[in-house]
């Protein structure tokens, strides 16, 4: 495996399941109903840093308008399953419609950037963030589509044959299993063909080109996976709230998404699950302080950061097997660092 | 019929003409070395073979099939590979994953069957991690046992190599390799000769930009010198070595006439 771990090979094995336990026993656990709901957040925004470290952390395009995804898979939900147009789509065949509108929505805005890196598509990706937003503010006039400002209300909850969602605990379990399932994709897309030109891109895209990948295929397909995953992540929301409104998605919310991937490790896929966890709950935990709590919460990120800069849990453990090589002998010249070239 | 075959090309630069009507023909299973003083323009041709910028003017065919104006990855599948002056690993991946990337053009694998680890999909990651560990052990003991570092940690002259596997994993007709010798000290220069005589061996047809002229010299069938954008001397290493204009070249003119 060329993901090291710095644990014992059993002890790594184990650990998944571990954490998936504490994960199903948790809520249990929970001392109320607030914590369970808590935690539920966390697991959606997890999956939004699952998304968009497919896109940043795998493909290494900026994306900082990312919300604008989450948005379009509230907002498809609530018109797909609520009195507002009188569709009351089952809840699975809703998420599939969702998921589908996202991941063209990911390629229409992908199209647009693909000759674009770094700062100036995190531009155009800013601008498409708040080109959503507006829209969904104002497209309530001529024909009312999205309900303006008042967002539109009364969604129906998920329900599996007759079985009706309810209460923060069951809607964690099922955030939880969607959660998993996401998990095990992005697991499996960073290993395979289509992971591994994802990266290549990232580290030197003409490269990348040269060795056979269509580099533009490959970036419309991270921006569609990305835009999926955060599209589950708006159906579920929408189902949870019963409700939608265009401030569930400002701008801050893309640059805390981005910060949980950054925090966790961009790359890791168990890293940003633990930046969810911990951009969600530290607000929360710091709540006692009052005004103070953002401060205190800026404060705790910047110490994060600059201790560890390559996150939580970097994509690769600057672990004894990758320092660098001794120079062969015979006089050979001195490895050189990636610096150099 | 010639595999590669380049008419009249041009390239230019604003003003600068860095290519200026090259004419050229490789056979089937030769070795040719592109020799050169430095800005003559060789990497430019093979900037220009490989489709990473356009060609002023001019024709390149592959195997009776023009390519130019095709994107770098539709000509790495059509069978075009090659490996880069300034080395372009992809640092931060194990060197097996690098060798790996070589393979998308020849592997089908799509979202879905990735995603739901459909029994196609999971053969087909095997079959091509098993290709690239024999990609690897091309090398010997040098990169195999290396596989899961970083390309990063790798010594220089493995870093070359790197990029050969990584190149041939594209199952390339034609290898362009631009400067394998580079940095390289005699021991490893031998053994690179060795390598590419054994990858010609296995039917790849091999182009290669070097400065090293114990390299040239040892393993090249033929050798064509470019100066200023222009063949001035074609032929085998004795020919072209004792060439005026190649001497004038590398020299100046006072020794190309004493």
């Amino acid at each position: 495996m060329p993901y090291s771990f710095p644990v014992g090979e059993r002890w790594r094995r184990l650990l998944p399941f571990g954490l998936a336990a504490g994960a199903v026993v948790a809520p249990l656990l929970a001392p109320n109903d607030y914590v369970v709901g808590a935690l539920a957040r966390i697991c959606l925004y997890a999956l939004l840093a699952l998304g968009l470290n497919v896109v940043v952390g795998f493909a290494g395009l900026l994306d900082i308008g990312y919300v604008a995804f989450f948005g379009i898979g509230s907002y498809v939900y609530a018109f797909l399953a609520s009195p507002h147009f009188g569709l009351h789509l089952p809840f699975v065949p809703a998420m599939l419609i969702v998921a589908a509108v996202a991941a063209v929505s990911g390629i229409l805005i992908g199209a647009p950037t693909l000759r674009l890196r770094g700062d100036y598509l995190a531009i155009v990706t800013l601008g498409f963030g708040e080109i959503t937003y507006i829209c969904l503010v104002n497209l309530d006039r001529p024909i009312n589509i999205t309900g303006g400002p008042n967002g539109l209300i009364a969604i129906d909850p998920p329900s599996f044959l007759g079985y009706v969602i309810q209460g923060n605990i069951q809607y964690y379990y099922l955030f939880l299993l969607t959660l998993g399932a996401v998990l095990l994709a992005s697991l499996r897309l960073r290993d395979s063909r289509i992971g591994w030109a994802w990266q290549a891109i990232r580290e030197d895209e003409l490269a990348a080109g040269a060795m056979g990948v269509n580099t533009t295929v490959s970036k419309l397909q991270a921006f569609a996976i990305g835009a999926t995953f955060a599209g589950f992540a708006g159906g579920l929301l929408a189902s949870w709230q019963r409700s939608v409104f265009p401030d569930n998605f400002l701008f801050h919310e893309s640059i805390n998404i981005l910060a949980m991937v950054i925090l966790g490790g961009m790359g890791n896929v168990f890293g940003v699950i633990l930046g969810a966890a911990i951009i969600v709950s530290l607000p929360e935990i710091f709540r006692d302080l009052a005004l103070y709590r953002l401060l205190a919460f800026g404060g705790m990120l910047m110490v994060l950061m600059i201790f560890r800069p390559q996150g939580l849990l970097p994509a690769r453990w600057p672990f004894a097997a990758h320092a660098p090589e001794k120079p062969e002998p015979a006089g050979a010249p001195a490895p050189r660092s990636a610096a150099d070239d | 019929m010639a595999l590669l075959e380049a008419s009249g090309l041009k390239k230019s630069f604003g003003g600068l003409e860095a290519v200026q009507g090259f004419d050229f023909r490789l056979e089937e299973g030769e070795i040719v070395s592109l020799i050169g003083p430095n800005g003559s323009g060789k990497t430019t041709i093979f900037n220009l073979i490989t489709g990473m910028f356009p060609a002023s003017a001019g024709r390149v065919a592959f195997a009776g099939r023009d390519i130019l104006g095709l994107k770098p990855h539709a000509i790495t599948a059509l069978g075009v590979a090659r490996t880069f002056q300034n080395q372009r690993l992809f640092n931060q991946m194990t060197v097996l994953e690098n060798v790996l990337v070589g393979h998308h053009c020849r592997s089908r694998a799509g979202l879905v069957g990735v995603t739901l680890g459909l029994p196609g999909a999971r053969a087909e990651k095997s079959r091509v991690i098993e290709e690239s560990k024999e990609m690897l052990a091309l090398f010997g003991e040098r990169l195999l046992p290396r596989a899961d570092r970083l390309a990063q940690s790798l010594s220089y002259a493995n870093r070359r190599r790197l990029e050969i596997a990584r190149a041939l994993a594209t199952r390339p007709r034609l290898l362009l390799l631009d400067e394998p010798a580079a940095g390289m000290n005699p021991t490893e220069s031998r053994e690179l000769m060795a390598d590419i005589l054994r990858i010609r061996d296995r039917g790849v047809t091999v182009l290669l930009i070097e400065h090293d002229m114990t390299v040239v010299r040892g393993i090249s069938d033929r050798v064509v010198a470019l100066d200023h954008g222009v063949k001035i001397a074609e032929g085998d290493f004795a020919t072209v070595r004792r060439d005026p204009h190649v001497v004038e070249a590398y020299l100046g003119r006072r020794a190309a006439h004493a």
